[in-house]
């Protein structure tokens, strides 16, 4: 069910940042407030981490206790799952569906939303909105470079971070695309990257066309052959001379993340990629992790986003999926999550913008063993349409 | 001998209505579930992006080497052992041995196996204590591009399976006397025991080994969650790629993961086709060379190793429970330390925390069994003995078709129904799924049950369901209670029935333990492995609790 | 080819089955062992085949044509056995069956010989048929002319025409006296029927059980 964008929207809008709440929506709220409660809301999100897993459930009770909302948590292996199933469900005409809130950005969002599988806009209208670092953090409101109108809700904070076990490596980090060459030549068979079309071997590709191609505006703009076949040359020829230097030769890949940090822990490779910047502090904290393990991001800048949470046209507890969402954006909630004893990622929240008490929640996790010591500039994801051309190009010369 | 006595209407009644509900049940669903799924595959761009993708050709060519070479080795394997140990205690010890290698789950296997051969397993550190290593040897034992380690998973895990099929036909009490006099005969002839099983033994009962050897075929080409643990990577074998393709986001790649689906039916069946061929030119030959007449060399006995299988293949399922157990209290543990860094118990915190989702994942393996074992009874009463061959064929059609296929077709069918994520609709997959296990496994025990005894019952003045309820049923308890741990287990172990038809509403140990696999979350998955071959093993330790009972007679 | 046993006996635990039994037979001709069921004719055989197995216990030698062959293994003794079911092997032909059991040789020679014997067996033309499309006095038959193709130099009957009918028995009885003649090979016969004894031969009886 979408809706068209409204004079109340375009009002809320511009309320929100003076962290003003028109009566009118407040009394909304009040009403989708009284509707979730005692609604049970299914929450499909990715499950291969347990520290992730920990966070929804406490996030769960919290609401409970809160709203008396029920949250559960569907755990995916994938989030292209819940899309197929989601797809499925809209083809065989069901209004009910088995999904109400997803975690979920990027491509995922971009069809989905085009599909008309996403219920909304809705963001923009909870109230822990007026918090968000729309300004500070603009990949809030434009998610692969597709406008997010409002029909997903800012969660957290990724930026492409590489983790390097210093125990193993007694090298400088590398700065850059170059000098990870450098140090893969000098320490050959220590650092690989997920197959793509694993999201984050699709991101390392992009970092490393940001950083060689040049014309980053361009990126940002719908794919096409043209531009293509301008911008990705130096890719595929700095992949070229990477690859013999990678583990088993560049002819075989980790088939995920969660693997190269397997092998990082175990002493078969040396250097790993994340998306979390606290990751490696976390697993650290963890024990999967050795404590020698640091942190550190390219310094000219590297690939960032921001991941939400939506809710399917077809969700039966779409009131209580919405409280969750405002829930997920609440400062207790996003500072608990901020927290690398907890999960350790980091928050959409503009701090500035919290009062006091607030502010006083996301204390301190900072300097703990394995965070990243110098932040790099956050470079906005290019285009959505750009993921399957690389992915299928680069599967036709590596795969 | 056809029944001579006359039914009455009401029995006969009875049985046309049992015939009907499984007809119902049963064959309906899966006869849907093919095309509902073709359909899918039946787009001509599926096709063509198959064919023009340039990783099918080579992950078709490694689901087939792993599948066949795994296949072929293990049956190999299996003749070999039976010719040598059969008739001799080392045999008994064999097929004692055998149920709680069955017990333990594939995956849970995989990972174990993995780990003792890694880069960075037990094997290597082993040898880096010996060796004096500081850094892991660039071995390519795991994810092997050549599928090696998959196929020797395959090996091991499919081993007892064909044995465990063996020994149960040929523990038939008509057939091992039949076997025993054979064999005796043969021997007054001046040929050996091992001259006889090659000779006139496997001609004779191997083809009772063919539907066993298919289902172990199928599911070695299609299998999904051993490919991700252990298979090769780039490119993996077909079966992962299309499972891949299934679960993305794109239409183009499901319609394209469906075709591929269809090209893994396909393959199954030209396998099958050249196996037919080669047997009846090979059958030929062979007879040719068992009729020659001569005798083997006095010299040869002794079982030539063999008597080492059992307690080799025990020590090998040994090493890895035991390496489940420590990896999943190990913490950091980097090579070449001997022992892990740091220990830790979250992992069985988490499982603890899991309660719910072992609780149900035993209801409804408790509830599929049941179900199964019900309707089995109902057709196996129901149906003349005449009609099991065609009966075999619809029944064991779940076992050949690859489950990619049939469960996209299921679920296309519940989404219909409105059954997708319902509880009913779950335990009715899993009904279907385990109900060829169930029919395998009781089958011959039902039909070498005595027919005379049923007469006698029934001149006595009993009623017909008198007669099962107290008699025939307490006397078949040891089969009916094996077959249902059969059936507990295979629901047990059920993935992608659970993953597409709970509609990520329901959640079992298995599903949670492939979910965490996939995050790399090795602690976790190896509990979760634990976890998932204890269940299995209480229900075989049941069944044995059972038959030792009513062996007491 | 003479068969000796010399104080031949048969013990299950402490109790002895056949008492200390010594005998000759000569070329051709048939020792008959009678004896209620159970009373361990059927172990006898077994003993002489080499095929005894505890609990079961046998003692005293056994020479045939002058060879002691009791620490023989069963493959080596050349002793034949027939049992009361033909025991042909139900995969192979007719002609497979008789083929099995010759000694190795010329292809020619041998398919001569398995040619030979289906017409001694009074089943021209049938040496393509399996076992199961035969009937029982055409099973029986050819199962005796298998054991005898083995070339043996003794063979033993266990209860051989027991599952016959009475009609198909006599008939069956002079072939069998027949071949044996005709090749020179003595014979135990186990039985319980006193018409299977062939004119003139040796009858043991073994006593019944306390």
């Amino acid at each position: 069910m979408t809706m068209m964008l409204t004079r109340r929207h375009l009002l809320l809008a511009a309320c929100a940042p003076l962290g003003l709440r028109p009566a009118w929506a407040q009394a909304a709220w009040a009403a989708i407030e009284s509707a979730a409660r005692g609604q049970t809301v299914y929450f499909n999100a990715w499950g291969g981490s347990e520290r992730i897993n920990a966070y929804i459930r406490w996030a769960g009770s919290e609401l409970r206790r809160l709203h008396g909302v029920a949250l559960e948590h569907v755990k995916l292996a994938d989030t292209a799952e819940m899309v197929r199933r989601v797809r499925a469900e809209k083809a065989a005409g069901r209004s009910d569906g088995s999904a109400d809130l997803v975690w979920i950005n990027g491509e995922n969002f971009l069809a989905m939303k085009r599909e008309g599988l996403l219920f909304g806009p809705f963001a923009e209208a909870l109230p822990n909105y007026r918090y968000v670092d729309i300004d500070g953090k603009p990949t809030t409101r434009i998610d692969f470079a597709e406008p997010v109108d409002g029909m997903e809700a800012a969660w957290g904070m990724a930026q492409l971070t590489f983790y390097v076990d210093a125990a193993r490596a007694p090298l400088p980090q590398p700065t850059g695309v170059a000098g990870l060459l450098d140090w893969c030549r000098a320490q050959p068979g220590r650092f690989s990257y997920p197959k793509p079309p694993q999201f984050i071997g699709t991101t390392f590709l992009k970092q490393v066309l940001a950083e060689l191609g040049g014309d980053r505006a361009a990126l940002a703009r719908p794919y096409t052959a043209e531009a293509f076949a301008r911008l990705t040359p130096p890719l595929w020829t700095a992949l070229d001379r990477l690859h013999p230097h990678l583990w088993r030769g560049g002819l075989q890949f980790p088939a995920s993340p969660g693997a190269l940090r397997q092998m990082v822990s175990d002493g078969e490779l040396a250097m790993g990629l994340t998306f979390n910047p606290n990751e490696a502090a976390n697993e650290i904290a963890a024990q999967t992790l050795p404590p020698t393990v640091t942190s550190f991001q390219p310094r000219a800048g590297s690939i960032g986003n921001t991941h939400f949470v939506a809710i399917p046209f077809n969700a039966r507890a779409s009131a209580g999926a919405q409280v969750a969402a405002n829930f997920l954006q609440s400062p207790l909630a996003q500072a608990r999550k901020a927290d690398i004893r907890h999960w350790g990622d980091p928050t959409v929240l503009a701090l500035d913008k919290l009062g006091p008490a607030d502010r006083a929640l996301f204390s301190a996790s900072a300097g703990a063993p394995g965070m990243v010591r110098e932040p790099a500039p956050v470079w906005p994801e290019p285009h959505g349409s750009w993921v399957e051309p690389l992915e299928a190009e680069w599967l036709r010369r590596y795969g | 001998m056809a029944q001579a006595h006359v039914l009455s209407a009401g029995v006969r009644g009875g049985q046309a209505l049992a015939r009907v509900a499984a007809g119902l049940l049963f064959a309906l669903p899966l006869a849907a579930a093919v095309p509902l799924a073709l359909h899918e595959a039946a787009d001509a761009g599926a096709w063509r992006a198959l064919a023009s993708d340039p990783q099918t050709l080579p992950a078709a060519w490694l689901a087939l080497s792993s599948a066949v070479l795994g296949t072929a080795i293990a049956a190999a394997l299996a003749l070999w052992l039976t010719t040598a140990l059969h008739g001799s205690p080392a045999w008994q010890r064999l097929s004692a041995a055998l149920a709680p290698m069955l017990a333990l789950p594939h995956a849970a296997f995989a990972i174990g196996l993995a780990w003792l051969v890694a880069p960075t397993g037990a094997i290597a550190r082993a040898l880096a204590a010996l060796l004096g290593w500081q850094a892991p040897p660039p071995w390519q034992s795991v994810n092997d591009p050549w599928a090696l380690g998959l196929t020797a998973v395959l090996v091991f895990k499919e081993l007892p399976f064909i044995l465990w099929n063996m020994a149960a036909l040929l523990a038939r009490p008509e057939v091992a006397a039949d076997i025993e006099r054979q064999v005796a005969v043969a021997r007054t002839m001046g040929y050996d025991r091992r001259s006889w099983w090659w000779r006139v033994g496997w001609p004779q009962w191997s083809p009772r080994l063919a539907w066993p050897l298919l289902a172990v075929l199928a599911y070695a080409l299609t299998v999904v969650d051993l490919g991700l643990i252990i298979g090769p990577g780039s490119p993996p074998t077909l079966a992962v790629l299309a499972y891949a393709d299934l679960q993305a986001g794109s239409p183009a790649r499901n319609a394209r993961g469906a075709a591929a689906t269809v090209l893994l039916a396909l393959l199954l069946a030209c396998t099958v086709a050249a196996v037919a061929v080669a047997w009846r030119v090979g059958a030929a030959a062979w007879r040719r060379a068992a009729t020659r007449g001569r005798r083997p060399a006095p010299a040869r006995h002794g079982s030539a190793g063999a008597g080492w299988a059992a307690p080799a293949l025990q020590v090998v399922y040994a090493l890895v429970g035991v390496t489940l157990l420590v990896l999943s209290v190990a913490g950091v543990w980097t090579f070449p330390a001997a022992w892990p860094q740091s220990l830790t118990l979250e992992a069985w915190r988490q499982v603890h925390a899991a309660a719910d989702s072992v609780g149900f994942t035993a209801a409804l393996a408790a509830s599929a069994s049941l179900a199964a074992l019900v309707l089995t009874v109902a057709w196996l009463e129901a149906t003349p003995p005449r009609w099991d061959r065609r009966a075999s064929v619809l029944v064991l059609a779940p076992l050949v078709l690859p489950p990619l296929l049939l469960m996209a077709g299921l679920y296309q069918g519940a989404l219909y129904l409105r059954l997708d994520g319902s509880w009913l609709g779950l335990a009715w997959v899993h009904t279907l799924v385990v109900l060829p296990y169930s029919f395998i496994t009781l089958q011959p025990a039902w039909r070498s049950f005595d027919p005379r005894y049923e007469p006698v019952a029934l001149a006595l003045g009993r009623r017909r369901w008198a007669f099962w309820w107290r008699v025939k049923w307490p006397l078949l308890a040891a089969p009916l209670a094996a077959s249902a741990a059969v059936g507990f287990a295979v629901s047990v172990a059920q993935f992608l029935a659970t993953q597409f038809l709970g509609a990520g509403r329901h959640a079992t140990v298995t599903t949670e333990a492939v979910t965490l696999a996939s995050g790399g979350q090795r602690t976790l998955a190896a509990a979760f492995a634990l976890l998932q071959a204890l269940l299995p093993l209480a229900g075989f330790a049941a069944a044995a609790w059972v038959r030792r009972r009513t062996m007491h007679r | 080819m003479s068969l000796a046993l010399h104080s031949v006996t048969i013990a299950l635990h402490d109790r002895v089955l056949v008492p200390p039994l010594s005998a000759t037979v000569a070329d051709g001709e048939v020792l008959v062992v009678m004896g209620a069921s159970g009373s361990g004719k059927s172990s006898l055989l077994s003993y002489l085949a080499g095929l005894l197995v505890p609990p079961l216990q046998g003692a005293g030698r056994v020479l045939l044509g002058g060879r002691d062959i009791t620490p023989l293994p069963v493959e080596q003794r050349r002793v034949g056995l027939l049992f009361q079911d033909d025991l042909l092997f139900p995969h192979l032909s007719v002609r497979d069956n008789l083929l099995f059991a010759l000694p190795a040789g010329r292809r020619a020679d041998r398919l001569a010989a398995a040619e030979a014997a289906i017409a001694e067996a009074e089943l021209p033309g049938l040496g393509d048929r399996r076992p199961s499309q035969l009937s029982g006095g055409q099973r029986a038959r050819v199962s005796l002319l298998r054991a005898l193709l083995a070339d043996p130099q003794a063979l033993l009957l266990d209860e051989p025409f027991s599952k016959l009918d009475t009609a198909l028995r006599e008939r069956m009885r002079e072939f069998t006296w027949r071949e044996l003649r005709q090749r020179a090979v003595p014979a135990v016969l186990v039985t319980h029927d006193r018409d299977d004894a062939p004119a003139g031969a040796t009858v043991v009886e073994l006593p019944p059980h306390a």
